[in-house]
């Protein structure tokens, strides 16, 4: 377990090194600069090389991109920042304050609107997929699958829009606008935001629990005369849901991320309008930070997820610890082979 | 005496559309597709683009059916606005019809991109191994680590909105998957008698990939293909709603919502059929990507 545990965080290394590689160098080569963008419109051609060299950006690409991750230290102090790796991108052209800072501030409702989408759409979906399943082109079956099938075809954008109109328009019942301070708010965003989730881990469960009771145990299960609810609760479904949970897993990053939309819809104070604003201002050092930030996120909710995974299905770790067998095994066989003419 | 079970040869092309007929609900899917291709050929036929992106300040927000006078080249003329109108007074049907346009351009051609960029890459990787397709499935590994969407949005908001970087980003954004795909398939393929066969004959690797094992490696990357242009088409209008895609006053389906968001008590309508446009054409990719999968699968295949 360990072992498979070293692994897969070894793994994150070059990921965490490439994303950052990427978004790096999408900023360094994007048109625009912005030492001009914060100088006055009249600034002279000198005044812009100057400002450059104090934020560091007339050095090579390789030296920025190695501020970038472990911090800068120019001329003066304003440009100053520790680097990625400490959490410090510098501050935002906009506000002035540091990026991440802003970022940490707004996390946790991010955080709390994906994990309400999130259990929203597991309490949702995986009974849903079970039933369908189980009455397999029953009424319930086709309700559910068209259902499930509209829902990973509509844009949450939309969808949260349409829920607006009908929710908050027409009948009143909750508020258009996301403020924290009333809980009914989050309402409509979750609904909005789990809407693709709860429809594509729905489609997982139905089809994955289909292909399960297909499988010649259930049938033993069934023929020895056990009660079906026990056929599908302790045979069917422990089986079925190990692809459901990597689902699950996926679209936790996808939650992150369809909270951009969302967030925006809503007027949400999440990191996702973080973004958005920062985008419409051209506020790059906050642009890039909020960027990496989901990246990253998104690559620690994957390794997490992977763990897990490990723990839920044995045939994971068995892969791990029959590989160190083989691969003891494989040196004693070249030593053998050696040996023998 | 002849055998009373007649042989139904069919080619592997009957064969698949066999299959695929089967399956009702993916053929009502082509059919939708057919339909908005064929509206976005013959986009100026129905409405011209000037009429499209020109302001017609007096019918603003006109409703679903309206009869009303606007200018068309310095005339006054008579026009029914099926779909009602939007806040500049523009027809919210024309603006859908030429926004079908831009939508199925962006879905063939980044799909295209990515499957031959990145079926050429993932073919090497899988075909030749070694250094090359180390260096190339980590590459994708790093891409498939940035969820799509947001890394398309950094590209378009790094360097800048305009038709071409939302095109490359949606391209590059949808590479990597090829290249695990066809590589995963070309490993299965490679080592198999016919090819071979055909190396024994001397054709060389370029004519061995090219002929032999991609064709055996095409049932994943068609199915992949068609969720996929469903998937830029989705990215495409969400960009755009964010202000980073298709700028206005061209008309696309994604700046039309972001348009009628402020409206969304006055006008209804201008945020409806929008949507449906865009819901309705990704429902029809995946549902023909459905039967796709079902027809082309010899997993499923009883």
């Amino acid at each position: 377990m360990l072992r498979y545990l070293f692994h897969r965080i070894l793994q994150l290394i070059p990921v965490i090194l490439g994303v950052t590689l990427i978004v790096f160098t999408l900023t360094y080569i994007a048109p625009g600069d912005p030492a001009r963008l914060l100088l006055p419109q009249d600034a002279s051609d000198e005044d812009v090389a100057q400002l450059k060299h104090a934020m560091g950006l007339d050095r090579s690409f390789f030296v920025q991109y190695y501020h970038f991750l472990f911090g800068y230290d120019g001329p003066g102090d304003s440009f100053d920042y520790k680097g990625l790796f400490a959490l410090d991108l510098g501050r935002s052209y906009v506000s002035n304050r540091p990026v991440f800072g802003t970022i940490l501030e707004r996390f946790p409702n991010t955080v709390l609107l994906s994990t309400v989408a999130l259990c929203l759409s597991i309490l949702v979906s995986i009974p849903f997929g079970i039933i369908s399943a189980t009455r397999q082109y029953s009424k319930i079956d086709m309700v559910v699958t068209v259902l499930a099938l509209v829902g990973i075809s509509m844009p949450a954008f939309w969808l949260g829009m349409l829920l607006i109109w009908i929710f908050s328009v027409q009948l009143k019942l909750f508020p258009s606008l996301a403020v924290p301070s009333n809980p009914l708010s989050i309402v409509l965003p979750a609904l909005t935001l789990a809407a693709m989730s709860t429809a594509v881990q729905t489609r997982m469960t139905r089809s994955s629990m289909l292909e399960v009771l297909r499988q010649d145990y259930i049938r033993t299960a069934r023929a020895k005369g056990l009660d079906e609810r026990v056929v599908i609760r302790k045979h069917a479904l422990r089986n079925a849901l190990i692809p459901v949970v990597t689902v699950v897993g996926i679209q936790v990053g996808q939650l992150l991320v369809g909270a951009v939309l969302t967030e925006t819809v809503f007027s949400y104070p999440g990191i996702g309008t973080i973004m958005v604003d920062a985008i419409n201002r051209k506020d790059t050092p906050q642009i890039l930070a909020s960027v990496v930030f989901m990246a990253l996120i998104f690559a620690l909710v994957n390794l997490i997820v992977d763990i897990l995974y490990a723990f839920i299905d044995p045939r994971i770790k068995a892969q791990y610890v029959q590989a160190g067998i083989r691969k003891k095994r494989g040196l004693f066989h070249a030593i053998s082979r050696k040996t023998t003419p | 005496m002849p055998s009373p079970v007649k042989p139904h040869p069919r080619t592997p092309w009957q064969e698949f559309w066999y299959r695929f007929r089967k399956n009702k609900l993916a053929v009502v899917g082509m059919g939708v597709i057919l339909l908005y291709v064929s509206i976005a050929l013959f986009a100026d036929f129905f409405y011209s683009w000037d009429f499209v992106v020109g302001n017609q300040i007096p019918n603003a927000f006109a409703t679903v059916g309206t009869k009303a006078v606007v200018e068309l080249g310095g005339k006054k003329v008579e026009h029914l606005y099926i779909l009602g109108a939007d806040n500049f007074g523009r027809d919210v049907l024309g603006r859908m019809i030429h926004g079908a346009r831009v939508s199925m351009i962006i879905g063939f051609i980044t799909i295209a991109f990515a499957v031959l960029v990145g079926g050429s890459l993932g073919a090497i990787a899988g075909f030749y191994g070694g250094v090359l397709e180390t260096i190339i499935m980590r590459g994708a590994d790093i891409l498939l680590a940035i969820p799509n969407m947001l890394f398309a949005l950094a590209i378009v908001a790094a360097m800048g909105p305009s038709f071409q970087n939302l095109l490359l980003a949606i391209g590059i954004t949808s590479v990597p998957i090829y290249v695990r795909l066809v590589r995963a398939s070309v490993l299965t393929v490679k080592d198999q008698e016919f090819v071979e066969a055909a190396r024994a004959l001397g054709a060389r690797d370029g004519r061995i990939i090219v002929r032999h094992v991609l064709p055996n490696c095409m049932a994943p990357v068609i199915v992949q293909a068609t969720l996929g242009i469903a998937q830029s088409i989705l990215s495409a209008t969400f960009l755009s709603f964010l202000g980073l895609g298709i700028q206005p006053p061209a008309p696309e389906w994604g700046n039309m919502l972001s348009e009628a968001r402020p409206y969304i008590i006055s006008a209804p309508h201008t945020l409806i059929f929008p949507g449906l446009a865009i819901m309705t054409v990704i429902l029809a990719y995946n549902l023909i990507g459905d039967g796709l999968r079902d027809a082309l699968d010899p997993k499923l295949r009883r």
